[in-house]
């Protein structure tokens, strides 16, 4: 499962997910990684059965922990099923069918945006915009 | 046994017609041989859905009282040509908005029209003694139009090169987002159901045959703009009423940074006449190629990466000399097969009859490139001498050539002479100010985005604004510092002109 991590400035240059690694021994993947100078926020990828241990450790270091909801909103109207989204999703969350049609498994995204800027007839939106 | 087109629209007439789409062909032929498919089928039907740039409309707006001969108009803030008086004009799809940048153009008028909702009007002209308006402002839906007519000047390509990117950064084109170092492959085209690769020769395929555009009944004019039927280029011209289209068959396109297109469908009927057009409309696509071009090189010859066909583009993955690169198409092979049957359908129930060219259209045309007067400067014409350092010297040692020299970059070179990293003015500052390193070491930046002297200023320029740098060090091919081109240069160079 994709939880999405948020942290302020004050605990950036602590090792969070290291520390939770070691303590753990969960082995997470990095899905998104965006750290400026006043905010954090990594989308990770944590094995289903874990979560809520990952979750309660991240937590206790004053982490924002919550789970990734669809990120993106697809409006079937809009979509001409020509399939420009296929190749620039580095999650493979499109795919194409027999029948030239797009299938998509929204679970797999870590809203990189990519496929946004790609869909020549905005199909595609985040769904906080 | 040649079948004429009388007996065809006879059988349409009398519902008796056989009409298949063409991606069914390759079986029939297969299975039945190309002298019994030409006497079963009837006729073949192609479709094709994707963004077409050179789309767009006549529109004929009526008088207003008093009159107006509008020199200039706009729908939505989107320029139209008017420049033949006095109430015409043409909206070009990829004409963009003066108010909203990239994001709305002339196809989302088009659109719009078509949707009937409704359009701001503005146009202005100078007075007359006939035409005595000098502007007019109102706003008004296709219906208020008396003529609404998309005439497309190039639709309908044959088949069209696939796209990737051999540099490091993405690249925005009218192929979509292309991915650094071959992170992904577009192309475009409808390949089996393609109506010129149907009908390659354009024996039915000609000026007057009747086509089914964007929903419409609509004729081809002609051949199009940069018809190239023996390269299996060829491209059609089409015309439409507008007022007859449907959104279904018809969107505008938004090509992130680079601008709009139309999505136009066409399906073209084929009569399968005799055998050679049975055996022709039973092309797969498996046996229709196309380069892949790497558009990272943005001059008018991209080099040719690979010949692939249709079938492994659709398949979502080619072998790109032993890299798997994925594929996306910019065209909706989904929606070119709605327009193959829905014109299927159209032509069993008898609501649309099939037509021959009354002229063929050229196979003999041949493009050539744009004359041009003077050649764009290059590189090594304008590159200025270049000092090089050695990366064993100082911090304060490249501080005073910076400043006994006056330049603020400083390329550094390895012992064999190639080069390895810059520095900055602003490094060597920041180094001082920070009291960082002794050595140059250090402090350069390893990864130096370089110039090649026989490549056009234009491509420098360009270069310096996406890297947002301003100079590039000039390398041969053995790496070695030849020159440099800062933007300062490139300025002044432009300041002549």
């Amino acid at each position: 499962m994709k939880i999405v991590l948020k942290f302020s400035q004050r605990i950036m240059q602590n090792p969070l997910i290291a520390d939770v690694v070691l303590e753990t021994g969960v082995r997470i993947n990095i899905d998104r990684a965006f750290v400026d100078a006043s905010v954090g926020e990594i989308v990770v990828d944590v094995p289903d059965e874990d979560v809520e241990k990952v979750a309660a450790a991240f937590r206790l270091r004053g982490v924002e922990v919550h789970e990734m909801v669809t990120p993106i909103r697809f409006e079937e109207a809009e979509c001409i099923q020509c399939g420009a989204c296929v190749s620039v999703c580095p999650l493979e969350v499109f795919s194409r069918n027999e029948d030239g049609s797009i299938s998509m498994d929204l679970k797999r995204c870590v809203l990189c945006r990519t496929c946004i800027t790609m869909c020549p007839h905005g199909a595609l939106r985040a769904e906080e915009e | 046994m040649p079948k004429s087109l009388d007996e065809i629209n006879e059988r349409i007439r009398d519902g008796s017609v056989y009409v298949v789409t063409a991606d069914e062909m390759p079986y029939i032929v297969g299975e039945l041989g190309a002298e019994d498919a030409a006497k079963e089928v009837d006729v073949v039907t192609t479709g094709t859905f994707g963004a077409m740039c050179s789309s767009g409309a006549w529109m004929s707006f009526g008088h207003a009282d008093p009159p107006i001969k509008m020199s200039k108009v706009w729908l939505n803030d989107v320029e139209a040509y008017a420049g033949v008086a006095a109430v015409d004009a043409f909206i070009g799809a990829t004409q963009l908005s003066e108010t909203r940048g990239l994001d709305y153009g002339g196809a989302h008028v088009i659109e719009d029209l078509v949707a009937r909702r409704e359009v701001y009007v503005k146009a202005v002209g100078f007075a007359t003694d006939c035409y005595p308006r000098r502007s007019i402002e109102t706003a008004l839906t296709v219906e208020d139009l008396n003529e609404a007519i998309m005439l497309n000047p190039r639709n309908g390509y044959q088949r069209y090169n696939a796209a990737t990117n051999s540099t490091d950064k993405a690249l925005y084109t009218y192929m979509g987002t292309l991915l650094p170092r071959f992170g992904n492959a577009t192309y475009s085209g409808a390949g089996v159901l393609s109506p010129l690769c149907n009908d390659p020769d354009c024996e039915t395929i000609g000026v007057g045959t009747k086509i089914f555009l964007c929903g419409a009944e609509g004729h081809i004019v002609g051949n199009g703009t940069q018809h190239d039927p023996a390269n299996r280029f060829g491209t059609l011209m089409v015309r439409g009423d507008l007022k007859a289209m449907s959104t279904d068959f018809l969107r505008a396109a938004i090509l992130h940074k680079y601008g709009t297109s139309l999505y136009v469908g066409i399906g073209v009927p084929i009569p399968v006449l005799n055998e050679g057009i049975a055996r022709k409309t039973a092309i797969r696509d498996a046996d229709i190629l196309t380069n892949v071009l790497d558009y990272g090189v943005a001059r008018r010859e991209r080099p040719q990466l690979q010949t692939v066909s249709y079938d492994e583009l659709k398949s979502g993955m080619i072998d790109l000399s032993g890299k798997e690169v994925r594929t996306s198409s910019m065209s909706s092979f989904f929606k070119a097969k709605e327009i193959a049957v829905e014109l299927a359908d159209r032509i069993r129930t008898g609501s649309f009859a099939v037509a021959l060219p009354t002229t063929r259209l050229p196979l003999d045309a041949v493009q050539k490139p744009m004359k041009q007067r003077s050649k764009a400067p290059l590189v090594r014409e304008v590159m200025l001498p270049s000092i090089t350092v050695h990366d064993s010297i100082s911090v304060q040692e490249a501080a005073k050539i910076i400043i006994g020299k006056q330049v603020n970059h400083l390329p550094v070179v390895s012992d064999a002479r190639k080069l390895i990293g810059i520095v900055t003015a602003y490094d060597i500052s920041k180094a001082v100010a920070l009291n960082k390193g002794d050595s140059l070491k250090g402090i350069m930046t390893r990864r130096v985005v370089t110039a090649a002297p026989d490549e056009p200023i234009d491509l420098a320029a360009r270069r310096l604004e996406r890297y947002n740098i301003s100079a590039l060090p000039v390398v041969d091919q053995a790496h070695a510092v030849i020159g440099i081109i800062t933007s300062e240069d490139l300025s002044k160079l432009l300041a002549c002109r």
